[in-house]
């Protein structure tokens, strides 16, 4: 009877998982997803690499823990799994959901829960006719976005199923909208149509919340989120660079949280999402100049973090590499740019607290070098006690 | 890394599923191979006496996302 990480690559999130795993005494199975073919035919199943036959890892599996780092492959094995009668974490109902910006959006708003207004238009930017002759759709797509959200204020463009920030584009002005709408052409990361979203006025951070449900027990949001922050580009992923901090969550933005998990993960024993939120700020209560020397100072005391994260030690010794990285980061941490900007953004939530709306649900979220650090929070320990939770 | 016994192969050690490899002695640096264990793409990046070092190859596939 056991849990088995299922992945692609692994990567510091699925080392940490196995640390983790070793720490609290969980036996964990491996299951190589990518290069494993399943068999289904009236003998049964198998799956097999071309070396190794992993039937029978499939078979004393109970519970998969999806770590598959491609969206699609991630959702396929999720239906894959539980066709085979596994237990999923997370679902193939929760994958079909966050696979898609859109679909997170609709279940959101349907319960009420904040989220940036957003226009979704069905039709792709140009269309073949069967001449060959293309269609141009652009303008329409554009007047349609226009009409709901003003250009003056910025309309977001984003890919439905992408990440990283790729293929997030802001337009401020009809021309580059118009440009923006070329580039969202159906593609992996969108499927159809185009989707528009207000720009939110979020100053210079966005928040990584991350909220989960054992079986048998309440949904919990841990209270410490994960800033990122910059001025650098509006959108603040850190693969774009950007820094990391701590953020304290007031209650109503906990129970808010709360309430997108259990809708997001309604009808499913267990369930864990990272969820992006953006808070509308009406009073930027600080003077600019001064975070952004901050930022500059905190970037400074960031590059020793991001020489240890750049070390292949990584590759030969996790756990050592492990603690050179929790150390270089208590030291980033405890820097006094560090709490000056946590100050601002902690104070800034504390008086926007009104003002969040969610807007994506990351299924499968990276969790060791940022999330963990900044929050307190080893993803990996509420994954595998969920992943516990749902074998009877 | 191990020392190889057979001279015709070396022997290396899967990074990601710890899978004992032979890898042909006749392989290059930079070749990549693939493990028979768990299918991963895996680079040679260094032999020396008959030690082989292989890494994961960092693909990042269009779709892949938290
Ligand atoms: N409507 C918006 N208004 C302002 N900033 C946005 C908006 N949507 C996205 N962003 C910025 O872009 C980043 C990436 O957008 P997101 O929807 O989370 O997609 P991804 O899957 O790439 O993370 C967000 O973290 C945020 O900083
Ligand atoms: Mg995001
Ligand atoms: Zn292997």
């Amino acid at each position: 009877m056991s849990i088995a990480l299922l992945y692609e690559r692994s990567e510091n999130d699925e080392a940490g998982i196995k640390h983790t795993a070793q720490q609290l005494g969980i036996d964990l199975n491996f299951i190589p997803f990518r290069k494993i073919a399943l068999t289904i035919s009236k003998e049964g199943f198998t799956a097999k690499t071309k070396g190794k036959d992993y039937t029978d890892v499939f078979n004393q599996t109970v519970v998969v823990l999806n770590r598959a780092q491609s969206k699609n492959r991630r959702l396929q094995a999720s239906y894959i799994m539980e066709a085979l009668g596994k237990k999923t974490l997370n679902t193939s109902q929760v994958e079909f959901t966050c696979y898609s910006k859109l679909r997170t959006l609709l279940k959101l708003w349907k319960a009420g829960l904040p989220v940036p207004k957003t226009v979704f238009v069905p039709c792709d930017a140009s269309d073949f006719m069967k001449n060959h002759r293309e269609i141009h759709n652009e303008n329409d797509i554009a007047d349609l976005f226009q009409a709901e959200i003003p250009i003056d204020d910025g309309i977001v463009i984003k890919a439905d199923a992408g990440t990283h920030g790729k293929m997030i584009m802001l337009s401020k002005t009809r021309e580059e909208l118009i440009d923006n709408i070329k580039k969202t052409k159906p593609n992996i990361i969108n499927p159809i149509g185009v989707v528009a979203q207000e720009l939110i006025n979020k100053w210079f951070y966005d928040l990584r919340i991350i909220v989960y449900k054992e079986k048998g027990k309440q949904a919990i949001c841990h209270n410490k989120a994960l800033a990122r922050a910059g001025f650098k580009d509006f959108r603040t992923n850190t693969f774009l660079g950007n820094l990391v901090f701590e953020a304290n969550l007031p209650t109503n933005v906990l129970d808010l949280a709360v309430k997108c998990g259990n809708t997001l993960g309604e009808g499913n024993d267990a369930w864990i999402f990272a969820l992006d939120a953006m808070v509308n700020v009406s009073d930027k209560h600080v003077d600019e100049a001064f975070i952004k020397a901050q930022l500059d100072f905190a970037a400074q005391e960031y590059l020793p973090v991001q020489k240890v994260k750049a070390a292949e030690t990584r590759l030969t010794d996790f756990s050592a590499w492990n603690t050179k990285l929790e150390q270089a980061f208590s030291m980033y941490a405890n820097s006094s740019s560090y709490q000056k900007v946590k100050n601002v953004i902690d104070e800034n939530i504390a008086n926007n607290r009104d003002a969040l709306v969610f807007h994506e649900a990351n299924s499968c979220p990276e969790f060791w070098e940022n999330t963990r650090l900044v929050t307190g929070l080893n993803v990996a320990v509420p994954l595998l006690k969920t992943a516990q939770s749902l074998i009877d | 890394m191990t020392n190889s016994t057979n001279p015709n192969t070396f022997k290396a050690k899967c990074p990601d599923c710890d899978a004992e490899l032979e890898i042909s002695s006749d392989t290059e640096v930079s070749e990549i191979v693939s493990c028979s264990g768990c299918g991963l793409e895996l680079e040679v990046k260094s032999i020396r006496d008959g030690c082989v070092d292989l890494q994961e190859l960092t693909i990042e596939g269009e779709d892949w996302g938290e």
